[in-house]
């Protein structure tokens, strides 16, 4: 065989090198895919909390109209002439129940 | 075809008598030495004085000395470069040939140009699957261990010649001029991982592996050195080849 030990180990670490290279580059590659993935994902989850945290403060503006508004109401059935003009003709009956106590 | 056979001489006793593993290995050889170019033994500095003058006085064989520290790559590459043959065939010495015909088998497979590597199945000694090639994911390892080849449930999948993901360097034939092209064993893998290696060398050259069940040989794994993996051959192989190790599609 007309190789040389040194010229096997040569051919062996020329090999080995020019492999773990392309190891090295597959991996890399890979890990960037993975990294590209991940970043997605937490744009997606930031985009979807985002979306959510928006819709939570519109329920919650909305919530508050609609207690204001009932609030509103209230306090003007609490106000108004009906009020009034009930308590006047609930107070014969009033009266009848007191008086059979 | 040049079989190549790393040994430091071990021996085990049966009835009390002592009996050296590469010994037994070229008597199991028999009739196919005579198709055989040279049988080369890589022999540390500790062989036994009996082993290396019985193995002066058989044929065919060529006794290649190794002073170093044990490195099974190495040892290789040692007999690789004194083979002459157009095929190296690499034997380790704890083994004993199953099956007639192989030398045969493994030349006509290489007729083949695009076959890379030939393995065979080896057995444990009491006929368990060994080693049926090799399946590297979701890591390295061999494949169809403990099986039963007469099971009908795994019959096909070990008893089928198929292009396979690697071989054992127990038993792993490779075209001389292959061998030397990838750069042999890699000696920085001295003890594991040497023979995924190689065969991922291969295939890199678009040549594919190839397990020929017929070929048989009874394998006492670790007779002769402890199954030992380095953290470095780990890290070594996984940054040659970690990326066929994701996914397999050489597995039956």
């Amino acid at each position: 065989m007309p190789t040389t030990p040194e010229e096997m180990r040569l051919r062996d670490t020329a090999i080995g090198l020019k492999v773990e290279l392309t190891e090295a580059n597959y991996q890399r590659e890979k890990y960037e895919l993975a990294n590209a993935e991940l970043r997605n994902e937490i744009q997606d989850l930031n985009d979807r909390l985002w979306m959510e945290q928006k819709a939570s403060q519109q329920a919650a503006e909305n919530l508050h109209r609609t207690i204001a508004m009932r609030d509103a109401e209230i306090t003007a059935i609490h106000q108004s002439h009906t009020w009034r003009i009930g308590f006047f003709v609930m107070a014969p009956l009033r009266w009848i129940k007191r008086s059979k106590r | 075809m040049s079989v190549v056979i790393p040994t430091c001489g071990h021996s085990v006793l049966v009835d009390g008598v002592v009996q050296y593993l590469v010994l037994e290995l070229l008597k199991s050889f028999g009739a196919e030495t005579s198709a055989l170019h040279e049988i080369i033994v890589v022999a540390d500095a500790h062989t036994p004085h009996e082993v290396t003058q019985a193995l002066s006085t058989m044929p065919k064989v060529a006794l290649e000395n190794f002073s170093e520290p044990f490195n099974f790559s190495k040892k290789c590459n040692v007999g690789a470069r004194r083979a002459s043959g157009d095929i190296i065939f690499f034997l380790n010495d704890d083994m004993l040939a199953h099956s007639a015909g192989w030398v045969n088998q493994i030349q006509q497979q290489f007729t083949n140009p695009s076959v890379g590597g030939v393995g065979g199945l080896l057995l444990t000694p009491e006929g368990l699957v060994q080693c049926a090639g090799h399946a590297n994911a979701p890591r390295p390892h061999i494949y169809g261990v403990g099986k039963d080849t007469t099971d009908p449930a795994f019959r096909s999948q070990l008893m089928t010649t198929r292009e396979t993901s690697g071989l054992s360097g127990a038993c792993f034939a490779v075209r001389r001029t292959d061998y030397v092209e990838v750069g042999g064993m890699c000696e920085e893998l001295p003890s594991s991982y040497n023979d995924v290696d190689l065969g991922f060398k291969l295939k890199e050259t678009d040549k594919k592996l190839m397990y020929v069940p017929s070929i048989q040989f009874v394998h006492y794994e670790s007779m002769s050195r402890e199954p030992t993996v380095g953290v470095e051959e780990t890290a070594l192989i996984w940054r040659r080849w970690g990326r066929y190790f994701e996914h397999d599609p050489l597995v039956p």
